[in-house]
């Protein structure tokens, strides 16, 4: 059967928080050279997402902090916790296609 | 640069930073680092209120990062910190109110927070000797465990709790915990929900000792476990916070900019150190606490 995009979405999904086996963590970790690569694109993507929200959000959120605090209050919290998450995919999935680029 | 929220004016670089430094405590301790980020905050002119609020916000990002990092090395016991859950947000609400309720008795500020000073110098000590004892070849007794690479030189402790036979008795295959009451479980998550709830944060601190020592628990599968409860406590906290209007996402983001690059470096460095060596090094963080109470009795000021 073939594969589909969904599929592909899904795998890697559960490949970002499957606890990794000890051969994996051992053939992953030691390796300082794909850590700064990840480091090295994770902060740019942190610090890009932020200037993205600065200009496009904020005069937005103090209109919103002022008129419902109620829903500045689930706002903030997605927008913390996307910033998380969503870096995260992103800069795992940047970091295998640099990791295939060095193999 | 200028953030309109809470009104104020702060250097973005600093914010980053101070979110650095904290990131990299938060993935290798696994704790909020409210007692860095909350001065640090209130240093830059950021209003008390603010900093609780503000401070909690950036927490979630920062906890969310460690914790994937801490979860794809095995180091997350969802079962026990999903069973923490509710004890640390009953923990933390009736610590909260019960400080409100004790700051109307005068003086009775001063005694919670002279106990409280006690109890955290005690733990910081106790931590010290401890892991100096496990690291320096009082390992005979030291309990030693087999997939987690961990050892304690007091490890009968746990054993004698995990002994206490008051059902319903749970597995945490995870933690490699055979039986427990559930019950022993609850209460560790309240304390450390106390804590939270009078200090402020999420007073991992106090939290992942007891895991260790209380409910014997390998002390990287606490330092995951704890970062879960911390998202779910500071989650907690950071809506209750902003309706009341205390928190500044912008100033949140900011930091988290640092925070989540310094997780990403703290969690990795746990790879190298085996757990006494991080319980060594996590032992002054209590008195971190401790110095935040005297500072809160002395100046009428709590960081909180």
């Amino acid at each position: 059967m073939r594969k589909t995009s969904w599929d592909s979405l899904k795998a890697f999904a559960i490949e970002l928080v499957r606890k990794k086996t000890k051969a994996e963590q051992k053939k992953s970790e030691p390796s300082l050279k794909t850590f700064v690569v990840q480091l090295v694109i994770f902060t740019a993507l942190v610090v890009s997402y932020f200037f993205l929200v600065l200009s496009f959000f904020s005069h937005w959120l103090k209109e919103l902090f002022d008129q419902n605090k109620l829903v500045y209050a689930l706002v903030a919290w997605a927008l913390i916790a996307t910033q998380a998450l969503v870096l995260e995919v992103v800069a795992a999935a940047l970091l295998k296609v640099v990791e295939s680029k060095i193999d | 640069m200028d953030f309109p929220i809470s009104g104020q004016h702060i250097n973005p670089l600093y914010l980053a930073v101070l979110g650095f430094v904290v990131g990299i405590f938060g993935g290798f301790f696994g704790v909020g680092g409210s007692f860095i980020a909350g001065p640090g905050l209130f240093v830059a002119g950021l209003p008390m209120n603010w900093v609780v609020g503000t401070d909690l916000a950036h927490i979630v990002g920062k906890s969310i990062v460690a914790m994937r990092g801490h979860l794809v090395r095995g180091n997350v016991d969802m079962k026990l910190g999903l069973i923490m859950a509710g004890g640390t947000i009953i923990g933390t609400e009736a610590g909260a109110q019960g400080i409100q309720y004790l700051k109307q008795l005068k003086l009775v500020n001063q005694v919670v927070g002279f106990l409280f000073i006690v109890v955290l110098v005690v733990i910081s000590a106790f931590m010290a000797w401890e892991s100096w004892a496990t690291i320096t070849g009082k390992g005979k007794r030291a309990q030693k465990r087999k997939s987690k690479e961990d050892e304690s030189a007091v490890g009968g402790f746990s054993d004698r709790i995990h002994r206490i036979k008051l059902s319903p008795m749970i597995k945490l295959a995870e933690s490699e915990i055979k039986s427990i009451s559930l019950w022993t479980v609850l209460v560790v998550a309240v304390i450390g929900g106390l804590f939270a709830g009078f200090l402020g944060g999420g007073a991992g601190y106090v939290r992942m000792p007891l895991l260790v020592y209380v409910l014997g628990v390998p002390t990287k599968v606490a330092i995951g476990t704890d970062l879960f409860e911390v998202v779910i406590s500071s989650s907690y906290g950071t809506l209750s916070h902003a309706i009341k209007g205390n928190v500044d996402i912008m100033i949140a983001l900011v930091m988290h900019t640092g925070a989540a690059v310094g997780a990403q470096i703290g969690v990795v460095l746990t790879q190298f150190f085996r757990g006494p060596r991080i319980r060594l090094a996590f032992a002054p963080l209590p008195l971190v606490g401790a110095g935040l109470i005297v500072y809160g009795l002395l100046t009428g000021h709590p960081m909180k």
